[in-house]
């Protein structure tokens, strides 16, 4: 699935146990454009930002929050 | 699903996560005529002999960017002692060059380069857009500070600050104070490539002649645009005649970008809307597809270090005998379009900066004796790899809060279940 120029992959299954031991921080990153207008349709959904919309320490703006199955989602635009 | 994503999930097929490619490829359904294009570029040299003598060359490569996908695919002409097996780019601007050392030549020596070049619409929005980012007050990131500096043709003087001044009295925010000084080029300026002094963008030279050509409307306003404190930078590389297939290109084309506080790099093509007036809205933070950049920059150190003073602008070979400006060199420019690859959907779409595009198949460019790659290395794709719990509830999640679109779902989908997906 995907939108635009990001398209995604999402996967199930047996192997997901070649991760147990790993670290469970996973963090998915995006890059968009108008991130004004995801933030706000994100918002709209009902969804928890559990970090606000903000100017990154580096040149742009971002915010974060968690898909069901706990993942940190990033969306950012650069400056 | 594209063979190109099939093969994508091939590999991801043997690790349980979630996989983002920022910079996928997509069909190019869907996209309207004329956003982008696609051609083969040819840029051609020919140095004049020197029998007892070695004359430096330096030749300006294009490189791939937000806006563009350019592969270097072949380079012919020179031999192995002639030329480095690699680009090299300045330090103050990363422009990328290729240079050459032609020693006692008894016969003029050609070279030729052949691109092929996707160059796609390049947009920031209108002015009404632009207007969101309509502030004044704050500071310019140090790494565009050179671009709030002068150049040597583009002073920043008390002329120029106090006709910024007026030109922008009333307007608030750089937005408005960026259109006023566009606006002021357009209707005072004409393209006119009559008399002499002309082409060399010589922003004061613009100023009290009212005419030139795109460089000197451009320096003009980054002259203005520094004036006000608003970082500006000059572009240059070629026009592609709108309308025709192939055919020559008689000489280079050049346009500005300013920089946005929380946006970044705006383009202006103040020339072409003159020539078009019917898109001066358009070209004040947009560019056409009718085009292919090849520099950016004024006053440019070369690599390795020209004998000469700084280079005006980089567009055709810059060449020197014994350590001073070598003139007998002939440049020739052509195109080919072709059509539209896949690879176009790599570009951003307008109003938005992607990830710079993934280089496509061979980028080899190869001397007449079969020199190695001399294209730039590029890391441009990124896989990012998470674990999830449920295919179906969380590709339902992704439409319905991202407006994702799901393509292909497999699998039961259920904790437990081997190997289901979602593309």
């Amino acid at each position: 699935m995907g939108r635009d120029a990001i398209e995604v992959h999402f996967h199930h299954g047996r192997r997901q146990r070649v991760c147990l031991g790993a670290p469970r921080y996973r963090l998915l990153y995006l890059r968009v454009g108008g991130i004004d207008s995801v933030y706000a349709g994100v918002k709209s959904q009902g969804v928890a930002i559990t970090r606000e919309l903000r100017h990154e320490n580096w040149p742009a703006r971002g915010f974060n929050f968690n898909d069901p199955s706990g993942n940190d989602v990033h969306i950012e635009q650069p400056d | 699903m594209t063979g190109a994503a099939a093969g994508c999930m091939t590999a991801l097929l043997a690790l349980p996560f979630i996989a983002v490619d920022l910079a996928a490829r997509t069909s190019t359904a869907g996209s309207a005529p004329g956003e982008a294009r696609s051609f083969e570029f040819v840029y051609q040299v020919t140095v004049d002999p020197v029998p007892a003598g070695k004359v430096k060359v330096w030749i300006p490569v294009a490189k791939s960017d937000a806006n563009q996908e350019v592969v270097l695919k072949s380079v012919s002409g020179l031999d192995v002692s002639q030329v480095d097996s690699r680009t090299r780019r300045d330090s103050e601007y990363g422009n990328s060059v290729l240079y050459a050392e032609i020693a006692n030549a008894q016969a003029p020596v050609t070279v030729t380069l052949t691109y092929e070049v996707t160059r796609k619409e390049y947009s920031r929005g209108g002015l009404n857009d632009l207007m969101r980012y309509n502030r004044d007050d704050d500071p310019a990131p140090p790494d565009v500070a050179r671009f709030l500096a002068p150049d040597r043709l583009v002073p920043i003087n008390d002329r120029f600050k106090t006709m910024a001044a007026e030109i922008t009295r009333g307007k608030n925010g750089d937005v408005a104070k960026a259109y006023a000084i566009y606006d002021y080029v357009f209707h005072n300026l004409r393209y006119d490539k009559s008399g002499e002094g002309w082409g060399r963008g010589d922003a004061i030279w613009a100023c009290d002649a009212k005419h030139g050509n795109c460089t000197d409307f451009h320096s003009l306003f980054i002259a203005l645009m520094r004036a006000e404190k608003i970082p500006a930078r000059f572009e240059i590389g070629f026009p592609l005649p709108e309308g025709k297939t192939d055919g020559e290109i008689p000489g280079y084309h050049c346009w500005a970008e300013f920089y946005l506080s929380g946006l970044g790099w705006v383009p202006v093509d103040i020339s072409e809307a003159w020539k078009n007036p019917a898109k001066h809205d358009f070209f004040f933070g947009s560019l056409d597809t009718n085009r292919v950049q090849f520099t950016i920059g004024r006053d440019l150190v070369l690599n390795p270090p020209q004998s000469g003073p700084p280079v005006n602008y980089l567009v055709y070979p810059y060449a020197e005998l014994d350590g001073q400006p070598y003139d007998h060199v002939e440049k020739k420019f052509s195109f080919h379009e072709v059509p539209v690859p896949v690879a176009q959907a790599l570009l951003p779409v307008p109003g938005q900066k992607a990830l710079p595009p993934v280089h496509s198949g061979s980028a080899s460019a190869r001397g007449q004796r079969g020199r190695g790659d001399m294209t730039e290395p590029q890391f441009l794709k990124a896989t990012v790899v998470i674990p999830v719990s449920d295919i179906y509830d969380t590709t339902a999640w992704y439409e319905r809060v991202l407006g994702f679109e799901t393509r292909y779902v497999h699998g039961q989908g259920r904790p437990g279940d081997d190997e289901d997906f979602a593309t």
